[in-house]
């Protein structure tokens, strides 16, 4: 068994790096982790087996659930540990590089950008907020439009059926309005109270234990950049925000190293 | 304004409680995008979609919740700033 050749996989970008905390966490593969620097900038990083992260390789196996989550999971392992200590830019999964050097090379060009986002996230860090909504809360007619409950006298099964079938599916239309409203309220209140906010895709249900059981729907998968000292008000203000809407929950995670936030303040 | 970023509050991140699902929406949607040597085309919706489709497919495999319906969210995925 000869060592075949290594890649350099890289985990974040921060300004200081303290190798008492690397030693601290495993990487991919439990790989040590160690700093490659450029300047003023530090990139948290692992070597990797060169052949198992060639990129069709790699491709392969984040179709895998079990190779992703592996993956998934020591990639935020070491970006939350780095994190911990110093304000850190996440990379996104994936970064691979034939060396060292190229590590150091892409430091160098895009150190401008890395230091104003750092700068930016310093002190911040990001929650998630996740709201759901039971189908009974999107169905169910409007305020003052009982159509579905409206009676249908002298008129036979069949226009009767339709007639049935069409307040339905308008009160659905409704519902879904109503739904899509009370998310965009949420996250307009939330971003009011954040630093910066982003959205993600909504996520399918059957992913969520709670959500799978009582067939609850994702109104919103919203995350938020908030000063670490605020993270407890936010949160409440997420609960607070949903309250007294029937139906709808809401599930907050964090804190998150700011992942969504990357792109810096310009991506707002 | 010029504090140095060590004399501020970080805060402790949770690592091993974290769901999956929440995880790779940051890990494979978030973060600085680099073009490494690899040339992962991971920055591209359909893979992320894929690793997603994939992970869900397994989950729904352990545990047969109902299948639910997926509604679009508010359009617009940006907040305003």
């Amino acid at each position: 068994m000869t060592a075949g050749a290594t890649a350099t996989w890289v985990y974040a970008v921060t300004g200081e790096l303290d190798q008492a905390v690397l030693d601290g966490v495993s990487g991919i593969g439990g790989a040590p982790v160690r700093e490659v620097r450029e300047g003023a900038l530090s990139a948290a990083a692992s070597s990797v087996d060169a052949a198992a992260f060639s990129e069709d390789t790699l491709q392969r196996r984040l179709t895998e659930p079990g190779e992703l989550e592996d993956l998934a999971r020591a990639h935020h392992r070491v970006i939350g540990t780095v994190a911990t200590t110093a304000p850190a830019l996440p990379l996104r999964l994936g970064a691979v590089y034939t060396g060292d050097s190229r590590v150091r090379a892409m430091l160098a060009q895009r150190q401008p950008e890395f230091t104003r986002t750092l700068a930016w996230l310093a002190g911040r860090a990001e929650c998630g907020v996740k709201v759901w909504a039971r189908p009974d809360a999107l169905t169910a007619p409007a305020e003052g439009r009982g159509a579905a409950a409206r009676p249908e006298p002298g008129r036979g099964g069949g226009a009767a059926y339709l007639s049935r079938r069409r307040d339905e599916l308008a009160a659905r239309d409704q519902g879904r309005q109503r739904a899509a409203a009370a998310a965009a309220d949420i996250h307009e209140l939330l971003s009011g109270l954040a630093v910066a906010a982003r959205q993600h895709q909504p996520q399918d249900p059957a992913a969520d234990p709670q959500a799978g059981q009582s067939r609850e729907v994702m109104l919103l998968n919203g995350s938020y950049l908030v000063d670490a000292g605020r993270m407890g008000d936010f949160a409440a203000a997420a609960q607070a925000a949903v309250t007294g809407r029937g139906g709808v929950r809401a599930d907050v995670t964090g804190p998150w190293p700011p992942y969504s936030f990357a792109d810096g303040p310009e991506g707002s | 304004m010029t504090s140095p970023a060590s004399a501020r509050v970080d805060p402790a991140y949770p690592l091993q409680q974290v769901a999956l699902v929440d995880l790779l929406d940051r890990v494979l949607a978030g973060g600085v995008v680099i073009a490494g040597d690899v040339t992962l085309s991971i920055a591209d919706v359909p893979l992320v979609q894929v690793s997603l489709r994939a992970m869900v497919a397994s989950i729904r495999a352990e545990t047969p919740a109902a299948a639910a319906r997926v509604i679009s969210p508010a359009r617009g995925g940006r907040a305003p700033s």
